[in-house]
Protein backbone atom coordinates (compact mmCIF):
# COMPACT_ATOMS: atom_id res chain seq x y z
CA UNK A 1 0.00 0.00 0.00
CA UNK A 2 1.82 3.40 -0.92
CA UNK A 3 1.53 5.57 1.45
CA UNK A 4 0.29 9.39 1.04
CA UNK A 5 2.81 11.22 -0.72
CA UNK A 6 2.95 8.62 -3.18
CA UNK A 7 -0.55 8.28 -3.66
CA UNK A 8 -0.53 12.44 -3.93
CA UNK A 9 2.09 12.26 -6.77
CA UNK A 10 0.77 9.65 -8.62
CA UNK A 11 -2.49 10.83 -8.68
CA UNK A 12 -0.66 13.99 -10.03
CA UNK A 13 1.04 12.20 -12.73
CA UNK A 14 -2.20 10.90 -13.64
CA UNK A 15 -3.96 13.96 -13.81
CA UNK A 16 -1.11 15.34 -15.97
CA UNK A 17 -1.40 12.19 -18.66
CA UNK A 18 -4.96 12.46 -19.03
CA UNK A 19 -4.37 16.39 -19.53
CA UNK A 20 -1.99 14.98 -22.59
CA UNK A 21 -4.67 12.65 -23.35
CA UNK A 22 -7.46 14.56 -23.40
CA UNK A 23 -5.45 17.94 -25.29
CA UNK A 24 -4.24 15.63 -27.96
CA UNK A 25 -7.35 13.82 -28.83
CA UNK A 26 -9.04 17.03 -29.48
CA UNK A 27 -6.45 18.14 -31.76
CA UNK A 28 -6.79 14.81 -34.17
CA UNK A 29 -9.01 14.91 -36.94
CA UNK A 30 -12.06 12.73 -36.39
CA UNK A 31 -15.31 12.33 -38.77
CA UNK A 32 -17.50 12.93 -36.26
CA UNK A 33 -17.73 15.60 -33.52
CA UNK A 34 -19.63 12.53 -31.12
CA UNK A 35 -16.28 10.19 -32.25
CA UNK A 36 -13.98 10.37 -29.85
CA UNK A 37 -12.32 7.79 -27.43
CA UNK A 38 -11.91 9.54 -24.73
CA UNK A 39 -7.80 8.39 -24.10
CA UNK A 40 -8.45 11.04 -20.86
CA UNK A 41 -10.21 8.64 -19.51
CA UNK A 42 -7.73 5.84 -19.06
CA UNK A 43 -6.04 7.66 -16.25
CA UNK A 44 -9.14 8.72 -14.79
CA UNK A 45 -9.96 4.77 -14.59
CA UNK A 46 -7.03 4.11 -13.19
CA UNK A 47 -7.27 6.24 -10.59
CA UNK A 48 -10.44 4.83 -9.79
CA UNK A 49 -9.26 0.81 -9.53
CA UNK A 50 -5.97 2.08 -8.13
CA UNK A 51 -6.70 5.12 -5.46
CA UNK A 52 -10.52 5.00 -5.16
CA UNK A 53 -13.45 7.29 -6.38
CA UNK A 54 -12.07 10.68 -5.25
CA UNK A 55 -8.02 10.40 -6.84
CA UNK A 56 -10.37 9.99 -9.79
CA UNK A 57 -12.79 12.88 -9.48
CA UNK A 58 -9.90 14.81 -8.68
CA UNK A 59 -7.59 13.79 -12.29
CA UNK A 60 -11.30 13.81 -13.56
CA UNK A 61 -11.63 17.37 -12.68
CA UNK A 62 -8.16 18.40 -13.72
CA UNK A 63 -8.31 16.93 -16.89
CA UNK A 64 -11.54 19.28 -18.19
CA UNK A 65 -10.71 22.02 -16.10
CA UNK A 66 -6.88 22.18 -17.60
CA UNK A 67 -7.97 20.63 -20.45
CA UNK A 68 -11.00 22.58 -20.92
CA UNK A 69 -8.04 25.80 -20.81
CA UNK A 70 -5.32 24.22 -23.16
CA UNK A 71 -7.55 23.80 -26.06
CA UNK A 72 -9.59 27.17 -25.55
CA UNK A 73 -13.44 25.58 -24.97
CA UNK A 74 -13.69 26.19 -21.38
CA UNK A 75 -16.35 28.32 -20.30
CA UNK A 76 -18.21 27.38 -23.96
CA UNK A 77 -21.49 25.06 -24.19
CA UNK A 78 -19.52 22.04 -25.64
CA UNK A 79 -17.23 22.51 -22.46
CA UNK A 80 -20.14 22.38 -19.86
CA UNK A 81 -21.78 19.12 -22.07
CA UNK A 82 -18.50 17.68 -21.30
CA UNK A 83 -17.99 18.30 -17.97
CA UNK A 84 -21.41 17.36 -16.84
CA UNK A 85 -20.80 14.57 -18.78
CA UNK A 86 -17.51 13.85 -17.38
CA UNK A 87 -19.24 14.22 -13.65
CA UNK A 88 -22.20 11.87 -14.35
CA UNK A 89 -19.47 9.32 -15.95
CA UNK A 90 -17.69 9.68 -13.04
CA UNK A 91 -20.65 9.24 -10.45
CA UNK A 92 -21.69 6.05 -12.52
CA UNK A 93 -18.18 4.50 -12.34
CA UNK A 94 -17.47 5.44 -8.19
CA UNK A 95 -20.94 3.49 -7.57
CA UNK A 96 -19.82 0.38 -9.72
CA UNK A 97 -16.52 0.49 -8.27
CA UNK A 98 -17.57 0.91 -5.07
CA UNK A 99 -20.81 -1.64 -4.91
CA UNK A 100 -20.18 -3.97 -7.59
CA UNK A 101 -17.02 -3.90 -8.01
CA UNK A 102 -16.80 -8.32 -7.43
CA UNK A 103 -19.58 -8.28 -10.56
CA UNK A 104 -17.81 -6.19 -13.40
CA UNK A 105 -14.21 -6.11 -14.28
CA UNK A 106 -12.28 -2.89 -15.70
CA UNK A 107 -13.92 -3.63 -19.35
CA UNK A 108 -17.22 -3.35 -17.76
CA UNK A 109 -16.71 -0.32 -15.73
CA UNK A 110 -15.05 1.38 -18.72
CA UNK A 111 -18.78 0.10 -20.47
CA UNK A 112 -20.68 2.02 -17.50
CA UNK A 113 -18.74 5.23 -17.94
CA UNK A 114 -18.73 5.39 -21.81
CA UNK A 115 -22.43 4.34 -22.12
CA UNK A 116 -23.17 6.83 -19.02
CA UNK A 117 -20.82 10.11 -20.75
CA UNK A 118 -22.59 9.24 -24.08
CA UNK A 119 -26.72 9.47 -22.70
CA UNK A 120 -25.69 12.32 -20.46
CA UNK A 121 -24.11 14.30 -23.50
CA UNK A 122 -27.27 13.70 -25.32
CA UNK A 123 -29.37 14.95 -22.38
CA UNK A 124 -27.18 17.82 -21.80
CA UNK A 125 -27.43 18.57 -25.68
CA UNK A 126 -31.03 18.35 -25.53
CA UNK A 127 -31.36 20.67 -22.72
CA UNK A 128 -29.12 23.15 -24.21
CA UNK A 129 -30.78 22.76 -27.59
CA UNK A 130 -34.18 22.05 -26.32
CA UNK A 131 -34.71 19.58 -29.69
CA UNK A 132 -36.31 16.43 -29.46
CA UNK A 133 -34.30 15.20 -32.80
CA UNK A 134 -31.17 14.82 -30.04
CA UNK A 135 -32.81 11.46 -28.79
CA UNK A 136 -32.58 10.05 -32.19
CA UNK A 137 -29.30 10.09 -31.96
CA UNK A 138 -29.55 7.22 -29.03
CA UNK A 139 -28.89 4.20 -30.97
CA UNK A 140 -25.43 6.10 -31.78
CA UNK A 141 -24.39 6.64 -28.33
CA UNK A 142 -25.42 3.46 -26.77
CA UNK A 143 -22.98 1.87 -29.89
CA UNK A 144 -20.08 4.74 -29.48
CA UNK A 145 -19.96 3.90 -25.74
CA UNK A 146 -20.05 0.03 -26.04
CA UNK A 147 -16.92 0.38 -28.31
CA UNK A 148 -15.11 3.01 -26.57
CA UNK A 149 -16.06 1.37 -23.03
CA UNK A 150 -14.05 -1.70 -24.65
CA UNK A 151 -11.66 0.09 -25.26
CA UNK A 152 -10.66 2.52 -22.77
CA UNK A 153 -11.44 -0.31 -20.14
CA UNK A 154 -9.12 -2.09 -21.72
CA UNK A 155 -6.37 0.27 -22.13
CA UNK A 156 -6.68 1.42 -18.22
CA UNK A 157 -6.67 -2.71 -17.39
CA UNK A 158 -3.15 -2.78 -19.32
CA UNK A 159 -2.50 0.48 -17.34
CA UNK A 160 -3.18 -0.57 -14.40
CA UNK A 161 -1.27 -4.08 -14.57
CA UNK A 162 1.92 -2.39 -16.16
CA UNK A 163 1.99 0.10 -13.30
CA UNK A 164 1.54 -2.15 -10.60
CA UNK A 165 5.30 -3.39 -10.74
CA UNK A 166 6.29 0.45 -11.59
CA UNK A 167 8.84 1.22 -8.78
CA UNK A 168 8.86 5.14 -9.77
CA UNK A 169 8.59 7.72 -6.89
CA UNK A 170 8.44 4.93 -4.83
CA UNK B 1 8.18 -6.07 -20.31
CA UNK B 2 6.36 -6.49 -23.86
CA UNK B 3 2.28 -6.87 -23.58
CA UNK B 4 1.30 -9.85 -25.49
CA UNK B 5 -2.08 -8.45 -27.40
CA UNK B 6 -3.84 -11.49 -28.50
CA UNK B 7 -6.58 -10.27 -30.72
CA UNK B 8 -9.44 -12.05 -28.48
CA UNK B 9 -7.94 -11.52 -25.09
CA UNK B 10 -10.08 -9.26 -23.73
CA UNK B 11 -12.85 -11.81 -24.45
CA UNK B 12 -11.34 -14.36 -21.71
CA UNK B 13 -11.40 -10.81 -18.98
CA UNK B 14 -14.60 -10.30 -19.07
CA UNK B 15 -16.82 -11.43 -16.12
CA UNK B 16 -20.05 -12.79 -16.36
CA UNK B 17 -21.68 -9.29 -14.99
CA UNK B 18 -19.58 -7.95 -17.90
CA UNK B 19 -21.27 -10.27 -20.43
CA UNK B 20 -24.78 -9.24 -19.40
CA UNK B 21 -24.12 -5.79 -19.23
CA UNK B 22 -23.21 -5.89 -23.09
CA UNK B 23 -25.80 -7.90 -24.09
CA UNK B 24 -28.22 -5.52 -22.70
CA UNK B 25 -26.87 -2.60 -24.11
CA UNK B 26 -26.90 -4.72 -27.67
CA UNK B 27 -30.82 -5.16 -27.34
CA UNK B 28 -31.19 -1.71 -25.82
CA UNK B 29 -29.17 -0.21 -29.57
CA UNK B 30 -31.37 -2.82 -31.85
CA UNK B 31 -34.78 -1.66 -30.11
CA UNK B 32 -33.74 2.42 -30.34
CA UNK B 33 -32.45 1.75 -33.79
CA UNK B 34 -36.27 0.56 -34.61
CA UNK B 35 -37.91 2.94 -33.15
CA UNK B 36 -36.03 5.77 -34.65
CA UNK B 37 -36.53 4.75 -38.52
CA UNK B 38 -38.46 4.74 -41.04
CA UNK B 39 -39.51 8.65 -41.02
CA UNK B 40 -40.74 10.18 -43.60
CA UNK B 41 -39.55 12.89 -45.99
CA UNK B 42 -40.25 16.21 -44.09
CA UNK B 43 -41.91 19.38 -46.07
CA UNK B 44 -40.51 22.28 -43.53
CA UNK B 45 -37.86 23.27 -42.08
CA UNK B 46 -37.55 24.77 -38.53
CA UNK B 47 -34.38 27.34 -38.23
CA UNK B 48 -33.35 28.81 -35.02
CA UNK B 49 -30.70 31.39 -34.36
CA UNK B 50 -30.28 32.27 -30.94
CA UNK B 51 -33.86 33.18 -29.39
CA UNK B 52 -35.14 33.05 -32.92
CA UNK B 53 -37.11 30.81 -34.95
CA UNK B 54 -38.99 30.41 -38.50
CA UNK B 55 -39.88 28.14 -40.18
CA UNK B 56 -39.43 27.76 -44.49
CA UNK B 57 -40.94 25.33 -46.81
CA UNK B 58 -38.60 22.66 -48.11
CA UNK B 59 -40.24 22.89 -51.47
CA UNK B 60 -38.45 26.38 -52.22
CA UNK B 61 -34.85 26.44 -52.96
CA UNK B 62 -33.49 29.70 -51.32
CA UNK B 63 -30.07 30.72 -49.91
CA UNK B 64 -29.39 33.45 -46.80
CA UNK B 65 -27.79 34.25 -43.97
CA UNK B 66 -28.35 34.40 -40.15
CA UNK B 67 -26.36 35.58 -37.41
CA UNK B 68 -25.32 34.09 -34.52
CA UNK B 69 -22.66 35.05 -31.65
CA UNK B 70 -19.79 34.27 -33.41
CA UNK B 71 -20.51 35.64 -36.64
CA UNK B 72 -23.16 34.75 -40.01
CA UNK B 73 -24.38 30.83 -41.08
CA UNK B 74 -25.11 30.56 -44.65
CA UNK B 75 -28.47 28.44 -44.74
CA UNK B 76 -29.65 26.37 -48.20
CA UNK B 77 -32.42 25.07 -49.41
CA UNK B 78 -32.22 22.79 -52.31
CA UNK B 79 -33.42 19.65 -53.89
CA UNK B 80 -31.66 17.38 -51.26
CA UNK B 81 -33.45 19.49 -47.82
CA UNK B 82 -31.65 21.62 -46.52
CA UNK B 83 -28.36 22.75 -44.98
CA UNK B 84 -25.67 25.17 -42.99
CA UNK B 85 -23.27 25.48 -46.46
CA UNK B 86 -21.09 27.85 -44.57
CA UNK B 87 -20.61 28.53 -40.73
CA UNK B 88 -18.09 30.34 -38.30
CA UNK B 89 -17.43 27.68 -36.26
CA UNK B 90 -14.15 25.92 -35.68
CA UNK B 91 -14.64 22.20 -36.07
CA UNK B 92 -17.47 23.12 -39.06
CA UNK B 93 -19.39 19.64 -37.91
CA UNK B 94 -22.70 21.24 -38.64
CA UNK B 95 -21.58 21.92 -42.76
CA UNK B 96 -20.30 18.36 -42.85
CA UNK B 97 -23.67 17.12 -41.25
CA UNK B 98 -24.81 18.05 -45.12
CA UNK B 99 -28.12 17.97 -46.36
CA UNK B 100 -31.04 16.75 -43.93
CA UNK B 101 -34.46 16.31 -45.55
CA UNK B 102 -36.14 13.63 -43.50
CA UNK B 103 -38.63 14.60 -40.28
CA UNK B 104 -36.80 14.88 -37.41
CA UNK B 105 -33.49 15.44 -39.11
CA UNK B 106 -31.30 18.19 -37.49
CA UNK B 107 -27.94 20.55 -38.31
CA UNK B 108 -26.88 21.93 -34.93
CA UNK B 109 -24.02 24.33 -34.89
CA UNK B 110 -23.47 24.86 -30.81
CA UNK B 111 -20.66 27.52 -31.57
CA UNK B 112 -23.14 30.20 -33.42
CA UNK B 113 -25.78 28.99 -32.13
CA UNK B 114 -28.07 27.76 -35.17
CA UNK B 115 -30.79 24.66 -35.22
CA UNK B 116 -32.06 23.39 -38.41
CA UNK B 117 -34.68 20.53 -37.51
CA UNK B 118 -37.36 19.13 -40.55
CA UNK B 119 -40.61 19.17 -39.89
CA UNK B 120 -43.35 17.60 -41.17
CA UNK B 121 -46.92 18.45 -41.82
CA UNK B 122 -48.51 21.08 -43.80
CA UNK B 123 -46.52 23.55 -45.76
CA UNK B 124 -47.56 27.43 -46.09
CA UNK B 125 -48.98 26.88 -49.58
CA UNK B 126 -52.49 25.55 -49.60
CA UNK B 127 -52.76 24.04 -53.47
CA UNK B 128 -50.47 23.96 -56.11
CA UNK B 129 -52.12 25.17 -59.59
CA UNK B 130 -50.80 23.64 -62.70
Amino acid sequence: MPNRTQRIARTGLLAAAAVVLFVFEGLAPRPLPWMKLGLGNVPVMVALISYGPMAALVVSALKLALGGLLSGSFGNPAFFIGAGAGLCSWTVMALVWSTARRLFSVIGLGIWGAVTHQLAQLALAYVYIGQWSVLGLIPVALLGGLISGILIGLLAHWVYQRSNGLTILE
Amino acid sequence: MAIAINRWEWLSLLTSGDRVLIVILMVAIGATLRMGMGSDPGTRIAVRSGAESRVYDLGQPAVWQVYGPIGESEIAIGPAGARIQASPCLHQHCVHRGWVHRQGDSVVCIPNEVVLVVLGGQTGIDAVVR
